[in-house]
């Protein structure tokens, strides 16, 4: 880092809500700027990731959107239903099941891997031997999800290695079938995802840990702050950008989380260990029920981008 | 004695998180004709190489690797420079409508993938993008622009208002504004987007599997999908010495990495 | 100066692109080639081998493709039939599932080709219905796979049992295991679909007639062979005949094999996997399972997958014409020989002695052929009635049969009702 960040200075910058471009807000306000260039030069840098992000995802929602209003099978011609699909989403009671499921998720993919990423980046954040430990948090990050299912599989199924080990201490009343019930399915397959997600939050973290500057830190020190209130009060707001990066990454996943539970429990027993996202896959590719599945998923959307838009509009305050 | 109790628990942790990277090791290494239908703790022979070898003549595996490791770069290296200028715009750039630009990108990362399938899909056919290494670097850079995005502008949020005031000052344009005093300053974001971005498409098989189908385009983890399917003759021995050894490139990024951060880190409380 | 740098690096990337392959199977196929599509890596050699056989006859070859996953290939299927990237040649279930398909409309009526099998005895004529809409053929079987139990000879040649003829005998000898510390039986709901094997296999097995009348709609999940049928079921799960409802499919093979599991049910084209997996037939056999009680008609389920020929593939002719030869026993002598598995064709040889010994127990017996639980009533149907009986596996208590088959009729309800209005 080139200069030491002061502390004003390290906060995050509100997406500004669209209104007159407001001169005064702008950076480099005092720098004279021609508006059409400058305009054409925004222009010129968003255009990349505007083309791809709305020809290749945007595009393809719309479409989604358009068909959950239609009773499409994959075959036959679409039929306008209007808004059928969604109402007759709305009275099952396996939706109902399912939208419990996510919400479950999103708790738990909130909390356990922002805590224990937090947690385990700052406990590792020194030299020597903690580097190394490091190791075992963030690797399973870079293990392919094919593994990572075959190997919870291996973890959790009543002939597997939880339940060997549990048996093999003389705790057999504490063996279960942890695949098998609700809401021990969830919660299960919430640590397991954890396990592997992780190692992202772990180094966001550490790389944020990276920003703090020393002199803060030795200023804070100076003050007689040490161990966990010198985390809380001068570390931990210095990090305030990165968690929000983190909990917006949380948000995000925890609600498209697809591949450990199709791969562990397909949804089941049944379909009580459904999401929106298993519930949407299942509709659309099992089912070939285009039009429901497309609704799930435009419920999931909204569910996603409005609770992500929540959470950023409160944690990146406008700035005057 | 604080340090103690934390060092324990931190251990006790470790720990806990290395069993199933134990078991995963340990099982690809159990020779697949002495599997007996559940895990192993501790291993008996060491069939690894000719679990690895089985795997491989059967998927062709050799061509997935080259291909991912064709998409992950491409990919990701185009996601992050598009990410970067898009950053850049909403947030040092005099931009109009910033919200409206962030959330039009950010959205990307918000939905739910399997949507995406059956649309492009049929538009991959439509517009012969289908089974084509460019149709596979299209639409992994476009999965992968919001997250980077959203990481990279979080970090240039950081960056003092003051540089930038300084530079103009100076007389530099938008352009060396961006080339020599942003880039540099995030560098450290774009890296950290760039490893998770190779990862992601590394690992990814939803797209792979639907937007591909020859052995010549198709990334690793679509030709591993197939030796993981109930009607493969190889047990999981076999399909666990696959899977850990296509996931050492990304293992083998990451630990670079984690040198990189680990050496620039400063040491906090 | 910067300007250039940014040019610079466009250009390497247009250029890096520009310079992308396109797909060597997908990118315009050959004339003397047509293009296969499936769901089954483990065929794609023999699909191959097969190919170079038909090339012989009839001057076309096969280039298989795959899609690993089974849920994307059916929707990669559904997409293409309406437009020109159809493969010539597609892999497809029989039954309700293939009247799905032809339904629409996407798929050539393959009549003629099918009376031409049945001239020259290359296919049972009784069997048409598993690959007919309103009458007319789409589909040719690919093979024709009884389920049968398999079992560990092993085992029960170290327990003195004999293969069973009765179902007493049959319980009998799942008892004597159990008592031997090893688990009878093969069963989960692990893989999904795979919760309806053991209810399909006991209700063919009580009455045969009503099996076939609940699959096609003209029978109710609550009457009382139904019930009956799961209260055997549910027996079977109290004496701890069973293996956990969470226990790996994919571990099936290898738990046959070290002997911790002495019998599962599965269609004959399993025998492929076990014989890879190293096993002969001193290791294991088969039977086709007996009748709950003597009085009832010996009744076997059979699964044929299929090939059908959209109405847009691009070598349409060449494929209907291949089609025409596939149940030459010219071809189908090198296609069961890859799949290991019997062929539609009764008058192709069978080499592997397990099947021999399966083919050998069905002519004595000239069982009743069923159609499988699969593929032998509504996709939508079977899908959701799959899902009540792994709930039911997971709790098979009695006190659960009602309300389990409650379920499954009320959903019978509302998919025929969907199903007859197309």
């Amino acid at each position: 880092m080139t200069e030491p960040a002061g502390q004003t200075a390290v906060r995050p910058r509100a997406p500004e809500p669209e209104r007159k471009a407001p001169r005064a807000r702008n950076r480099g306000s005092n720098v004279r700027y021609d508006g059409f260039a400058a305009r054409a030069g925004s222009a010129v840098h968003l255009l990349p990731a505007v083309l791809l992000v709305g020809v290749l995802l945007l595009v393809p929602f719309g479409y989604t959107v358009y068909q959950s209003l239609t009773d499409y099978d994959g075959l036959s011609t679409a039929q306008f239903v209007g808004l059928d699909n969604y109402v007759a989403l709305f009275g099952e009671e396996r939706f109902h099941r399912s939208l419990l499921n996510t919400v479950i998720w999103m708790v738990g993919t909130l909390l356990l891997p922002v805590l224990l990423g937090l947690m385990i980046a700052v406990l590792t954040n020194a030299s020597g031997w903690a580097t190394w430990v490091r190791y075992a948090f963030v690797l399973p990050y870079a293990i392919s999800g094919t593994a990572t299912a075959v190997i919870w599989g291996f973890m959790l199924r009543s002939d597997g290695a939880i339940n060997q080990v549990l048996g093999a201490f003389g705790l057999d009343e504490l063996q279960r079938e942890w695949l098998l019930s609700w809401p021990m399915n969830t919660i299960v397959m919430i640590l397991a995802n954890t396990w592997q997600a992780v190692g992202i939050a772990v180094i966001l973290f550490l790389v944020g840990l990276q920003t703090v500057p020393r002199e803060t830190v030795e200023a804070g020190m100076l003050d007689g702050a040490s161990g966990f209130r010198l985390f809380r009060s001068i570390v931990f707001p210095q990090l305030r950008p990165v968690t929000v990066v983190v909990v917006g990454i949380s948000i995000a996943n925890s609600l498209r989380v697809f591949d450990v539970i199709w791969l562990l429990t397909n949804g089941g027993p049944g379909w009580v260990s459904e999401t929106l996202a298993v519930t949407m896959y299942r509709m659309t590719f099992v089912l070939s029920e285009y039009g429901h599945g497309s609704a799930v998923a435009v419920v999931l959307a909204v569910i996603v981008v409005s609770v992500s838009w929540v959470y950023l509009r409160q944690q990146m305050p406008k700035r005057g | 004695m604080g340090r103690f109790v934390r060092n324990g628990f931190l251990i006790a942790l470790a720990i806990l998180w290395l069993v199933p990277t134990y078991l995963l090791i340990v099982n690809a290494m159990t020779p697949h004709e002495k599997y007996t239908g559940s895990p192993r703790w501790i291993p008996n022979g060491f069939g690894f190489f000719d679990n690895l070898a089985r795997a491989w003549d059967s998927a062709e595996l050799g061509l997935g690797l080259y291909n991912s490791l064709l998409y992950a770069t491409l990919s990701a290296g185009i996601a992050v420079f598009a990410a970067a200028l898009a950053s850049f715009a909403v947030v040092i750039m005099p931009t109009r409508r910033r919200g409206l630009w962030f959330w039009l990108i950010y959205t990307g990362t918000l939905l739910p993938l399997q949507i995406f399938l059956a649309p492009l899909f049929k538009a991959y056919v439509n517009v012969n993008l289908y089974d084509t290494q460019l149709g596979m670097v299209l639409i992994y850079a476009a999965l992968c622009v919001p997250f980077a995005f959203f990481v990279v502008r979080n970090y240039l949020t950081t960056v003092p208002s003051e540089v930038t005031e300084a530079a103009q000052l100076d007389g530099a344009g938008w352009g060396r504004l961006f080339w020599q005093i942003h880039l540099p300053l995030v560098k450290s974001s774009l890296q950290a987007a760039f490893v998770f971005q190779f990862t992601w498409v590394w690992s990814d098989l939803l797209f792979g599997i639907t937007l591909s189908t020859s052995p010549n385009i198709r990334p690793v983890m679509a030709a591993l999908a197939e030796l993981n399917s109930g009607y493969s003759s190889l047990g999981p021995p076999i399909v666990l010495s696959a899977a850990l050894f296509v996931s050492l490139p990304t293992v083998v990024l990451f630990l670079t990495f984690q040198r990189f951060f680990a050496s620039s880190l400063k040491p906090v409380g | 100066m910067i300007r250039r740098k940014s040019l610079v690096a466009a250009a390497a990337a247009v250029l890096m692109i520009s310079a992308c392959a396109s797909g060597s199977e997908t990118s315009g196929g050959s004339d003397d080639t047509l293009s296969l599509n499936g769901d089954r890596a483990d065929f794609v050699e023999a699909y191959e081998a097969v190919g170079a056989e038909l090339q012989e006859i009839t001057g076309y070859g096969i280039d298989p493709r795959n899609v690993p996953s089974t849920e994307n290939y059916q929707q990669v299927i559904r997409s293409s039939l309406q437009s020109n990237s159809a493969t010539d040649l597609v892999k497809w279930w029989s039954g309700y599932r293939l009247q799905d398909l032809a339904r629409s409309g996407g798929l050539v009526n393959l009549d003629a080709e099918w009376e031409a099998a049945v001239d020259n005895g290359w296919v049972n004529p009784d069997t048409a219905p598993s690959f007919s809409y309103d009458g007319h053929v789409y589909a040719m079987p690919m093979y024709k796979s009884y389920w049968v139990i398999f079992y560990n000879k092993k085992i029960y040649d170290d327990l003195g049992l004999s293969v069973p003829t009765t179902w007493d005998e049959f319980i009998g000898n799942a008892q004597a295991i159990k008592d031997a510390g090893i688990t009878p039986f093969f069963a989960t709901q692990e893989a999904g679909w795979t919760s309806f094997i053991w209810f399909g296999e006991i209700l063919s097995k009580l009455d045969p007639q009503f099996y076939t009348d609940l699959m096609n709609g003209e029978a109710s999940y609550t009457d009382e062979p139904a019930r009956q049928a799961m209260q055997i079921w549910a027996d079977m799960y109290a004496k701890g005949f069973f293996t956990s409802p969470d226990t790996a499919w994919d571990d099936e093979p290898a738990l046959l094999k070290s002997g911790e599991v002495a019998m599962v049910p599965m269609g004959t084209w399993r025998n492929a996997i076990f014989t890879e997996n190293g096993m002969t037939d001193d290791d294991y056999g088969a039977f086709v399972m007996p009748t709950i009680t003597p009085d009832v008609a010996p009744s076997v389920i059979i699964e044929s997958g299929v090939f059908a020929v959209p109405e847009k593939a691009p070598n349409k002719d060449a494929a209907v014409e291949a089609l025409g030869e596939w149940l030459n026993p010219d071809v189908q002598e090198v296609w069961v020989d890859e799949i290991n598995d019997i062929s539609a064709n009764p008058e192709v040889p069978i080499e592997n002695p397990v099947l021999t010994s399966v083919t050998e127990q069905v002519q004595q017996s000239e069982p009743l052929e069923l159609e499988r639980y699969w593929e032998a009533s509504p996709p939508a149907l079977v899908e959701g009635n799959v899902k009540d009986l792994a709930t039911f596996m997971v709790q098979p208590s009695p006190d659960n049969i009602d309300a389990t088959l409650q379920k499954m009729q009320e959903r019978a309800d509302e998919e025929w009702a969907k199903w007859e209005q197309g």
